[in-house]
């Protein structure tokens, strides 16, 4: 495997492309539907395969870009321009998801707290495996929860191990409160290794040879 | 003519195919061409099935009109296939089994099933039998059978002397039961024929090597008849040459992921059936619109939807063409044989390299599963032209002038040929986004109508360079033809022996069969066109794909000759449209 040591700084992150789509946060298309609702079939399986990527998804409960419709996250019975009699559907569980199909780090976060925010996705980025960060970012054009939040969010017990997936999963399964921090950490081996692994021995393909099975 | 075609009707798991493989292969060791065609069972254990091999000294260009000989293995596969026996050809069945109606042709008894029970005293060797019943009464001779047999159950995991004992056994005691008890009354015998250096192998294996030998190095794919063996060589062979192969969770992903890995600057392939192909429509907009190169095959099976997921048909055409939403540059091809799954899967990968964009590859169920003996020579590394790189200096490959580095690396520069020059991550990358939104020349998105507009034209330049730059289609046949023929795919070879069969009744016919069929070769099609008086265009569909194109682009009015039951042109059927518009 290549590893390119290049050592970037956030300037070369910054794009001079100014988003005008929205003036709210900027923070458009990469959120709670794409990742739980037309992409979740490709969620599930990137997390099954533990590749080492860190997923950070902003979490608005709404879908901001297309202006205002239900998203996966929304709750039951939730008012929007596409379910002006309510929301019918329950709600998706981000957490509780993450943890069942086994992802080896889940975090939550707040963008109301960036610090804390910031730091979880410095953990999940040194990570080893799939990280999975649930990063709750209200969005204040379309579906404002900033107040609730503010009241709901709640760190994760200081005594919580995160070993332990049951006990995560309890965390994760309360409605009142909104965990904030680390539920579950483990090291184990990424697809991407094992792969890499698989042509330890790999030659150079030798066409002669490979046709002789032909003759 | 030394050469003959025997059809073996049977219940599939009864050794109808893996006997109708022995005696192809066989065949094509010991010196022959071969061609086959088979059908499927629609279940996967039991059902009706027939391997049909066309075997001779001369190459072999199409399944054959009518089979020479039938070996049924049942009653029901007798009831199949009788009418299709050609006049005066051989029925060779076991009279335990049935007893077949008068017909006009020879009848051989041979007691398959009580031969391998009493005699070898081993039922699982019936096939061995008919086998051996073959090789007595038409040919190859016993020992090229024997010679497959022994290689096959050696490395078979029920490997053991005494199945290969009885296995031998049953080949020479059938073999002297026929040319002992039977007096044979037809003309059907394989001649001699001298060894040559030949392979023999289907389409897909042909492809899978082609794409080994064009580097590809990452596949990823979803399971799907016809196309699912072509992901299972991969998966084999990737990683021992360096590779990383991946099965998607669905089409999305599998596309998804292969324009991830060319986007590293990995050449990259996935292979696809109709309705995994309508998955991808929206990933080959992305494609195209990024300008990222990936190869797509699409074995087209019977449709719409799940339609005959066993069966043949070109009916992917348009599709193909079309598929994305958009104005969406892309190319298309399609293979003529087995050596062309080989050459033009490497074509494919130089075409999406040089002009950076999704090409599909229209193989089909027929072609997928076909056999040919194929000349060895005709599977030799091919040059495969690399993707235009940007050079950090302020030159490019290409010679197009100085580019800014770094931040405004402009990855979408317009350029005479519309080709840019890429940049893959790694030391000494240029940064840069890949959009599927409408960008300017460094990516940046842009809405502007006049961007809109070059960055257009840009695209669609490439495939008036690739026009320019891609080989062209030759004419098959008479230079002074009245009759022309344009056909596309697997039908090649069916079409050639169609118009050598009417040349020698004396008509005058020419065909042509473009392997490139996006982009067009625009000049070598009208030429044709204008050099005949009739155009005959033949398609596995029911409205005419290609003849809609033809008609669009040419205003050609053609003799549509279309044939949709899941079976492939016969060359007999295609003579008889060549006698019916003259
Ligand atoms: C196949 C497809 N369907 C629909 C859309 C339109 N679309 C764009 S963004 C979006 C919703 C995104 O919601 P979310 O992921 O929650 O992000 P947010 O906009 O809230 O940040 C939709 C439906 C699309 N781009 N592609
Ligand atoms: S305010 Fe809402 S719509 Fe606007 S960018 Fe933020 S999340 Fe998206």
């Amino acid at each position: 495997m290549i590893q390119t040591p290049v050592t970037l700084t956030p300037k070369d992150y910054k794009s001079e492309v100014k988003p005008t789509w929205c003036p709210g946060c900027g923070d458009f298309g990469v959120g709670d539907g794409d990742f739980f609702s037309i992409g979740v079939g490709h969620l599930v399986h990137a997390a099954l395969r533990n590749i080492d990527i860190t997923v950070v998804v902003m979490d608005n409960e709404t879908y901001g870009l297309t202006k205002g419709q239900t998203s996966p996250t929304s709750p039951h019975g939730h008012v929007t321009k596409s379910t002006p009699y309510g929301l019918l559907a329950s709600t998706f569980n981000p957490i509780a998801t993450a943890l069942t199909l086994n992802v080896s780090f889940v975090a939550r976060g707040y963008s109301a707290k960036p610090k804390e925010l910031a730091a979880l996705i410095e953990q999940g980025m040194t990570h080893h495996g799939f990280s999975f960060i649930h990063a709750l970012s209200p969005c204040p054009t379309f579906y404002n929860t900033f107040d609730a939040w503010d009241a709901s969010v709640t760190p994760i017990p200081a005594d919580h191990d995160p070993s332990d997936q049951m006990k995560a999963l309890g965390l994760a399964m309360d409605t009142e409160k909104q965990y904030m921090g680390i539920f579950y950490q483990e090291e184990r081996p990424t697809m991407d290794q094992a792969a890499h692994q698989l042509s330890q021995q790999a030659q150079e393909f030798d066409l002669d040879k490979y046709m002789a099975r032909y003759a | 003519m030394n050469e003959i075609t025997i059809r073996i009707g049977g219940e599939s798991g009864e050794g109808t195919i893996s006997g109708g493989d022995i005696i192809a292969l066989g065949a094509a060791r010991w010196g022959y061409h071969v061609y086959t065609f088979r059908t499927f069972p629609a279940e996967i254990l039991g059902g009706p099935c027939m391997f049909q091999v066309r075997m001779g000294d001369q190459p072999i260009k199409s399944m054959g009109d009518y089979p020479d000989v039938l070996v049924c293995l049942n009653k029901e596969a007798y009831d199949r296939n009788i009418s299709e026996l050609r006049h005066g050809g051989v029925l060779v069945y076991d009279p335990a089994d049935f007893t077949p109606d008068a017909g006009d042709f020879i009848a051989y008894a041979v007691p398959f099933n009580e031969i391998a029970r009493k005699e070898v005293q081993l039922f699982q060797t019936k096939n061995m039998v008919m086998l051996g019943a073959i090789s007595g009464l038409f040919g190859p001779p016993l020992e090229a059978i024997v010679q497959v047999v022994e290689s096959k159950l050696s490395k078979s995991r029920k490997a053991n002397p005494i199945l290969m004992e009885k296995n031998m056994l049953a080949l020479e005691i059938a073999k002297k039961y026929v040319t002992q008890q039977l007096s044979k009354r037809d003309p059907f015998q394989l001649g001699p024929v001298e060894k040559a250096n030949r392979v023999v192998l289907n389409g897909n294996q042909a492809l899978v090597a082609g794409a080994l030998a064009a580097k590809c190095r990452y596949f990823a794919g979803y399971p799907i008849t016809p196309a699912s063996d072509i992901m299972e060589a991969l998966a084999k062979e990737l990683p021992q040459v360096g590779g990383t192969f991946m099965q998607a969770e669905d089409e999305i992903a599998a596309l998804a992921s292969v324009l991830g890995a060319s986007f590293g600057g990995v050449r990259s392939m996935t292979a696809t059936s109709g309705p995994g192909f309508s998955l991808m429509t929206e990933l080959i907009g992305y494609a195209s619109m990024a300008e990222i190169p990936a190869v797509i095959v699409d074995a087209q099976r019977a449709g719409p939807s799940t339609g005959m997921p066993t069966k043949m048909e070109q009916s992917d055409l348009s599709f193909a063409l079309n598929a994305s939403h958009g104005d969406t540059p892309r190319m298309v091809v399609a293979p003529a044989d087995v050596a062309d799954c080989y050459s033009l899967i490497i074509q494919a990968f130089s075409m999406a390299e040089r002009y950076q964009m999704p090409v599909i590859f229209l193989t089909d169920q027929s072609l997928t599963a076909r056999v040919e003996s194929v000349d060895r020579n005709a599977f030799k590394p091919m040059e495969i032209e690399g993707r235009i790189k940007f050079e950090a200096n302020g030159s490019s490959a290409n010679g197009n002038g100085a580019f800014q580095a770094e931040h405004s690396y402009s990855r979408y520069a317009y350029t005479a040929s519309g080709i840019s020059p890429s940049s893959a991550p790694g030391p000494g990358a240029m940064a840069y986004v890949a959009t599927g939104l409408e960008h300017d020349e460094r990516g940046h998105p842009d809405y502007e109508p006049e961007d809109h507009t070059a960055m257009m034209e840009k695209r669609y330049r490439k495939l008036d360079t690739a026009a320019e730059e891609l080989p062209k289609p030759q004419r098959y046949g008479d230079e002074d033809a009245t009759i022309g023929i344009i056909g596309w795919g697997s039908t090649e070879g069916t079409i050639q022996e169609a118009v050598d069969r009417a040349r020698e009744k004396g008509y005058k016919v020419a065909a042509l069969h473009p392997r490139i069929l996006s982009p067009l070769p625009d000049r070598t099609i009208r030429d044709f066109i204008r050099s005949v008086k009739t155009v005959i265009v033949p398609e596995c569909n029911y409205s005419g794909q290609l003849a809609n194109l033809l008609g669009a682009k040419y205003g050609l009015q053609a003799i549509r000759v279309n044939k949709f039951g899941g079976i492939p042109f016969t060359a007999g059927e295609i003579l008889r449209a060549i006698e019916e518009v003259s």
